[in-house]
Order: C-alpha cells, then sequence, then structure tokens
C-alpha cells in the first residue's frame, strides 16, 4: 500500500504558508520563490537565477552544487544573503522526488530586527505561525525594559556616591572625615606606597571660641581647612577627626627635610589670624609626623600613635611647632 | 499594580498637566511616595487614590481621565514605545483588535510581573465586535477606550466606540468598523528604532 501519495499542489498555496521558500530545480536554478524573498531582492531577478549565486551556504560548507543537497542530512542550514548586508538566514531543506527539486524555506532567526528594517518588511511578510512578530515585540518590550533599568541603576549610582560622599565628609569643613582616613589607611596599606601622617592639633583654639563664641571658632576651622587644603596635593587626605584634631596623609612623600618645610608653612599660614565679624581670632599650631617608612610593618593604629606622640612632643616643647618622628 | 503602569500615569499627568499637579496630588495624598520606581509593584489603592485626587483637583470624572490616559499612550511621541507594542499586534485594524486577546500573554513575554487585565473578543456581525475587558484594576477598561479610539486614527480606520456593559468584573466595549481604510493613518515602521 502506498502510504504517501503524491498531492498536487500550486505555489501559489505554498506562498500562503511559506511566504519565504524557494522551489529550486535540479540544476540549482530558482523556479519560484515566496513574495516575502522577492521584497527582499527588490529589484534583482529572483526566479530564473542559480541559487548558489543569490545565498551563501554557510553550513554545512562542503555544498557547492544542488546534486549535493540530496545528500545534506542535516535538516537546517545556515545561508548568507549575497548583498551588502550579508543578512544570515536560517533554511530547512527537503528534497521533493515527484518533482526533482527541492524546497528551501527560509527565516531571518535572531537578524529579524535587522532584516526588518533593511528589506523594509512589514506583520504581514511573515508566515502567521512564524514567531517574527512575536520576536519584533520582544525585542522592543526588552529595548523599553532596558531603558528604564539603566535610568534606574544610573539614578541608584548617582544617589549612593551622594551619600557616600556626605558619610565621608566633616560637615562643617567640607574635609574627609574619620570613616574616610580609616578607609585611606586600608587602601594605602594595600598598595604599598610609602606615604607619611601628619596630626595636627591647633594651639589656643578653645580660647577663641570660650571669648568670641562658637561662630568665631568655626569660622578658624573653615580658615584652617582651607589652608591645609591648599598645602596639600590632589593625591593627599586631608581629614578633620575631631573639635580642632586634623590629620593628613601625604602619598608618597617620606622625606624628611621637605615634610619639615611642609609642617613649618602650614603653622605660619595657620597662625595668619582669621577676621570673623571684625574681631581677629587668632589660632596656631602643633604638629607631629610619621613616615611610613620607619616601620617594618606598617601598621595604621601604631602609626597614628606615634604621630600623636610626635604631636605631643611639639605642644611641650612650646606649641607653634613641629616633630618629624624618625 | 505593576511599577509601571503607575509611572507611566505619572508621565501622563506631568505631561498634561505639569509638574505642580502632580506633586500636588501626592502631597495632598500624605503618600510616602517621592517618585514612582517602574520596577517596584504598588497597591492597587495607591494608584486608585491618585486617579481620585487627581479626579477632584482638576474637576473631571475619573473614567475621561483614564480614557485621556489610554489616548496618550498611542499619540504622544514621548511614549512611542507603547503605541509601537500595540501596532504590532496587526497589520490593519480588525487584526489589531484580534490581537487584544494575545496582549496579556505578550506583556507576560516581555515583562512576567506585570499583568494586564484579560481582554475577549467576539464579532457579532461583520464589522461589529464585542471587546470584554476585565475591570482590574478598575478602570483599566476606560484606559482601552482611550487607546481604541486613537488607534483607530492611527490605522486611518472610521470606528464608532462605546460602553454598552459594565458590571463589576467585566466592562463591554462594542466597536463598529464603519471604514477600515477611511484616512491616511500614522505611518509605522516595524523596524525598532536603533538597528539598521
Amino acid at each position: 500500500m502506498n502510504m504517501e501519495r503524491p498531492i498536487p499542489f500550486t505555489c501559489g498555496v505554498l506562498d500562503r504558508v511559506l511566504p519565504m521558500h524557494l522551489m529550486i530545480d535540479a540544476k540549482g536554478i530558482i523556479q519560484h520563490a515566496g513574495p516575502t524573498i522577492q521584497k527582499v531582492f527588490g529589484d534583482r531577478d529572483v526566479v530564473g537565477r542559480n541559487v548558489f549565486g543569490l545565498l551563501e551556504l554557510k553550513r554545512p560548507r562542503n555544498i557547492k552544487r544542488i546534486e549535493d543537497v540530496r545528500g545534506i542530512d542535516t535538516k537546517r542550514v545556515r545561508l548568507k544573503i549575497r548583498d551588502e548586508y550579508e543578512t544570515p538566514l536560517t533554511g530547512a531543506v527537503a528534497f521533493m522526488p515527484d518533482l526533482n527539486c527541492v524546497l528551501l524555506n527560509l527565516s531571518f532567526g535572531y537578524s529579524i530586527a535587522e532584516a526588518v528594517a533593511r528589506y523594509e518588511l512589514t506583520g504581514s511578510d511573515f508566515a502567521p505561525t512564524e514567531l517574527a512578530v512575536e520576536m519584533l515585540y520582544l525585542v522592543e518590550a526588552k529595548t523599553a525594559a532596558m531603558d528604564i533599568a539603566s535610568q534606574l541603576a544610573h539614578r541608584l549610582h548617582d544617589e549612593k556616591e551622594v551619600a557616600k560622599n556626605e558619610a565621608q565628609t566633616d560637615g562643617l569643613t567640607g574635609l574627609a572625615n574619620r570613616r574616610a582616613l580609616d578607609l585611606r589607611f586600608g587602601r594605602q596599606l594595600k598598595r604599598n606606597v610609602p606615604f607619611s601622617l601628619m596630626h595636627l592639633d591647633l594651639d589656643y583654639f578653645k580660647s577663641v571660641n570660650d571669648t568670641h563664641g562658637h561662630a568665631a571658632g568655626d569660622a578658624v576651622l573653615e580658615a584652617v581647612a582651607d589652608v591645609l587644603q591648599q598645602e596639600t596635593r590632589e593625591v593627599d587626605l586631608v581629614a578633620r577627626v575631631g573639635g580642632d584634631e586634623f590629620v593628613i596623609v601625604l602619598d608618597n612623600l617620606v622625606c624628611p627635610a621637605r615634610l619639615e618645610k611642609i609642617a613649618a608653612r602650614l603653622i605660619q599660614r595657620i597662625e595668619k589670624p582669621v577676621v570673623f565679624r571684625d574681631i581677629e581670632c587668632g589660632v596656631s599650631a602643633s604638629i607631629g609626623v610619621v613616615l611610613s617608612t620607619s616601620y617594618v610593618h606598617p601598621d595604621p593604629l601604631e602609626m597614628a600613635e606615634d604621630a600623636d606622640q610626635a604631636l605631643y612632643a611639639s605642644k611641650r616643647a612650646g606649641r607653634a611647632a613641629f616633630t618629624v618622628s624618625r | 499594580m505593576h511599577g509601571l503602569i503607575l509611572w507611566t500615569f505619572e508621565f501622563f499627568v506631568r505631561l498634561t498637566y505639569g509638574n505642580q499637579v502632580w506633586t500636588g496630588v501626592l502631597s495632598k495624598l500624605d503618600l510616602s511616595l517621592n517618585a514612582v520606581e517602574p520596577l517596584f509593584h504598588y497597591d492597587d489603592q495607591v494608584g486608585l487614590s491618585i486617579l481620585q485626587q487627581l479626579a477632584v483637583d482638576l474637576n473631571r470624572d475619573r473614567q475621561s481621565l483614564l480614557e485621556d490616559f489610554g489616548t496618550f499612550l498611542v499619540t504622544d511621541t514621548r511614549v512611542e514605545r507603547v503605541r509601537r507594542l500595540l501596532r504590532f499586534g496587526g497589520v490593519d485594524y480588525t487584526d489589531f483588535l484580534h490581537s487584544l486577546e494575545d496582549l496579556k500573554g505578550r506583556s507576560l513575554l516581555a515583562v512576567p510581573d506585570l499583568h494586564l487585565p484579560n481582554i475577549q473578543v467576539d464579532e457579532r456581525q461583520p464589522h461589529r465586535f464585542e471587546i470584554t475587558c476585565e475591570n482590574i484594576p478598575k478602570g483599566a477598561p476606560y484606559v482601552l477606550l482611550g487607546v481604541l479610539r486613537a488607534l483607530a486614527d492611527d490605522f486611518g480606520s472610521l470606528v464608532f466606540l462605546e460602553v454598552t456593559a459594565e458590571t463589576a468584573d467585566n466592562v463591554v466595549i462594542t466597536a463598529d468598523l464603519l471604514e477600515c481604510q477611511h484616512a491616511e493613518g500614522r505611518e509605522f515602521l516595524w523596524a525598532t528604532g536603533g538597528v539598521s
């Protein structure tokens, strides 16, 4: 019993169901092309042309002649349109013995979005069963969702930066605070670059506060902060760690002579009176300095303690002085 | 309610009635809400309260506000994507109407936690359609009504649309397609922006 009877059909039927199909004869000449294929090739002739002239077979690669198509044992072939875009295509291929020709049905696969733009296609150019429109829909929706997600990510990032800055900044002077200093210590040690630590404490600050009030004291602190910023480099860190206490991390700077020069200049500038509401407020500073190179294994706590010791040595020496511990 | 819906509604209010109207509504309601996050979820009641307050402030009824929102989604070029997603449904208005049944499924494909109302489309007689839209969240069918009106223009079709039945669960919109190609519709490029 013959299970498979030849079914008479017209190409019009195929056009409806498979608008991207090609019928190729035994010589490799295209006998019929679905309407969407015609549209893709625009004003180029399709019927009557050799299929290998229009399409490049990418996989399987060894097929150069239509006779070999019969031997293809895979259902899926990968092709490329021979045009300026080299649009990739996926194809399903079947040999039709009764007609002695090859039926090749094509699809754009992942290149659908580009293809629709390039060849000016619309929803009606695709078989209703093909997921082309769903795919376009998803591409569109995904792009929209990505836009929203990326906006959100940027907004969160900005807000995080602001919060981080606030958390690491001293509200009055805008200098770094102790939290920022601790983080800097950690980074400094990891980088393994020599550095020095300058601990600075204002002298006579309490008397400015007591005599002229807290507003005057704040003005002095702000002026001192400006001096510290101006006399250090971008790479250094200036932190306010207490009422009138400051710590400066000087990156890659361990030359005692230079440090002494910097300390002397800081004191000199800080001693310049600050005028607040016509009142001259005078303070000075005592400084203690330690160098990371003085330690085999520099430890922040130990260095801070030693800097503190050096600072108190300066205080004992009569204030307005600096001590570089070696 | 998905944040995307409320977020788009915020966009509609700000662009149509101004920023003060939106911030005014929020401050009167005293919601602990400064900005709507499109990827969050909100209680339906938040949306309904906002709508109610907006109706009071603008001296408008809620249904016409929702219908305007629907129109905005299709006509305003600043939310072009919504129109595009809807137009992908069909090559003409009839085709589009039938695609409404897929709207929920399609949007789930794109945003798995976005639940749009169920929609059923029946062609009762030639060119007369009954569109039954689930009334969740409450008022949603009126947004659809605005969308349907605006898309008729977009396709260049002449359609008479009205609400013919309303229950707590469902709203039925009847669409009489008078002329499929009445006027030149708005241009629609199937290609996604940005690809070439």
